[in-house]
């Protein structure tokens, strides 16, 4: 087993002095106030599962640091097609790259990777247990709207059971003190107890929009996954209900925001788009800035 | 002292003592005692037990456990001792210690796991409880309870 290197694998491990130095990295990346890492180095995107937004952004953050970029996009253009293991695939981009970022399918494939890597890895979503880079994304969105992220009333739309934008952004709230976190979803997609059992504050579940409190400042949404449903009848019973029209996003209070990983299916209409609560564009965007601040940060720590 | 007596029969070997009650068949098949080259093997189940009321007792005549062995023991019945026996007396004694965390020993029950999906990720669980044991796959943050540890075992053994 190689030596394990910094990377970012969980949003569990992410303190808050740290999201606080990222965040701040990102501000100055926004600005264009930050000095070029000094040497030439490498960073190896590993896309064991398909993905065009997380991909492009971490692609296009790399470029912005003048790295050299080398792609592997999923398993079919792959050696692993060819029958070789992800462990093997994984030493190779290892070994000439200087920061592996990895995407998989499997649960746990970027902590395993950063055991066999000697690389700093970043899990860029894995299987459906986490990803911490999309928290800090959310988080980033949500403290510039605000100007703070701390003592914020949440409410989360979400197949909570099956997403790993989810999970991360659960887990991350923990460095945050929220002041109320509501979940809303069929009773078959609420977390999982692996995932609320971490969590350093309460969360109260309901089924129906009707659980969006009133005071709510950020509601973020994510669509419910129609594969996860035993059948089609069930899940075109419940889609209907976590639809969030601009009559739900007009009784939000005036400062609110919503929030969506991308992409949308139905869960957001599109009217609500041109409003000023809509933030989910500038979060796809902030995608770019948080993505440079960790790569840049991981680099600068290695010798 | 019956319990004595049958301790003693055994000239070389191990006693399995203070397991739960009901629990020694199970510990039998996990080790696959059954194959221990024609060793004298018994089985106590239900016997008296000044501690919990009744426990099981496995003893094997020439024939020690590997620290692995020792593993599944403990995490089937974590308050189980091990006796070392020589010429007829008990040479050691031992509590089995469940270790903070477990490798290998354990298959993970989630098929999307890495430790599922490429043949040199070994398992690894973090013992988050001890009683009623509870682990936590250190790669996918699955939980397996104590109820699904046999069968968890019994699939990396297959
Ligand atoms: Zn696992």
């Amino acid at each position: 087993m190689g030596v394990i290197v910094a990377g970012v694998i969980s949003a569990l491990e992410l303190d808050r002095a740290m999201v606080d130095k990222l965040f701040s990295l990102s501000d100055k990346f926004k600005r264009g106030a930050v000095k070029p890492l000094d040497r030439s180095l490498s960073v190896a995107l590993a896309f064991f599962e398909p993905s065009t937004r997380t991909f492009s952004s971490f692609e296009m953050a790399a470029m912005k640091l003048g790295l050299s970029v080398t792609s592997m996009r999923s398993d079919k253009d792959s050696s692993m097609a060819k029958g070789e293991t992800f462990a093997d695939t994984v030493r190779m981009l290892s070994g000439y790259a200087d920061l592996v970022v990895i995407r998989s399918r499997f649960d746990g494939s970027a902590r395993f990777a950063s055991e066999i890597s000697g690389k700093a890895i970043i899990n860029a979503g894995d299987g459906q247990n986490e990803h911490p880079t999309q928290s800090l994304i959310d988080m980033y969105t949500i403290r510039e709207h605000f100007g703070k992220a701390d003592n914020l009333t949440y409410a989360i739309v979400a197949d909570l059971r099956h997403s790993r934008a989810t999970n991360s952004l659960l887990y991350m709230l923990n460095n945050f003190r929220p002041k109320a976190v509501h979940i809303i979803s069929p009773r078959q997609l609420k977390p999982l107890e692996q995932v609320t059992s971490r969590l350093k504050y309460e969360c109260e579940w309901s089924e129906s929009l009707a659980g969006v409190p009133g005071d709510v400042d950020v509601l973020y949404v994510n669509r419910l996954q129609k594969e996860r449903f035993q059948d089609e009848m069930e899940y075109n019973s419940v889609k209907g209900s976590y639809h969030i029209d601009i009559g739900v996003a007009e009784r939000m209070p005036d400062d609110s925001i919503i929030l969506d990983p991308l992409p949308r299916v139905d869960e957001l209409d599109r009217a609500i788009d041109g409003t000023d609560k809509a933030k989910y564009f500038v979060q796809a965007a902030n995608g770019v800035p948080i993505r440079q601040a960790i790569m840049y940060d991981l680099l600068s720590k290695r010798r | 002292m019956e319990k004595d007596l049958l301790i003693n029969r055994i000239k070389s070997g191990t006693v399995i003592d203070h397991i739960a009650a009901g629990k020694a068949t199970l510990i039998y098949s996990l080790l696959s005692l059954e194959k221990s080259g024609g060793s004298k093997l018994a089985i106590l189940i239900n016997t008296d037990s000044n501690r919990t009321g009744s426990k099981d007792i496995i003893k094997i005549d020439n024939r020690w456990l590997t620290p692995e062995e020792l593993y599944y023991v403990a995490l089937i019945s974590p308050d189980a001792t091990v006796n070392i026996i020589k010429s007829y007396k008990v040479t050691e004694k031992k509590k089995v210690v469940l270790p903070e965390v477990i490798e290998k020993v354990v298959r993970c029950q989630n098929g999307r796991c890495i430790t599922n999906n490429d043949p040199e990720a070994h398992t690894k669980f973090r013992v988050i409880s001890k009683d009623p044991i509870k682990l936590v796959c250190a790669y996918c943050n699955i939980t397996i309870d104590a109820n699904q540890i046999p069968s968890s075992i019994a699939a990396t053994r297959s």
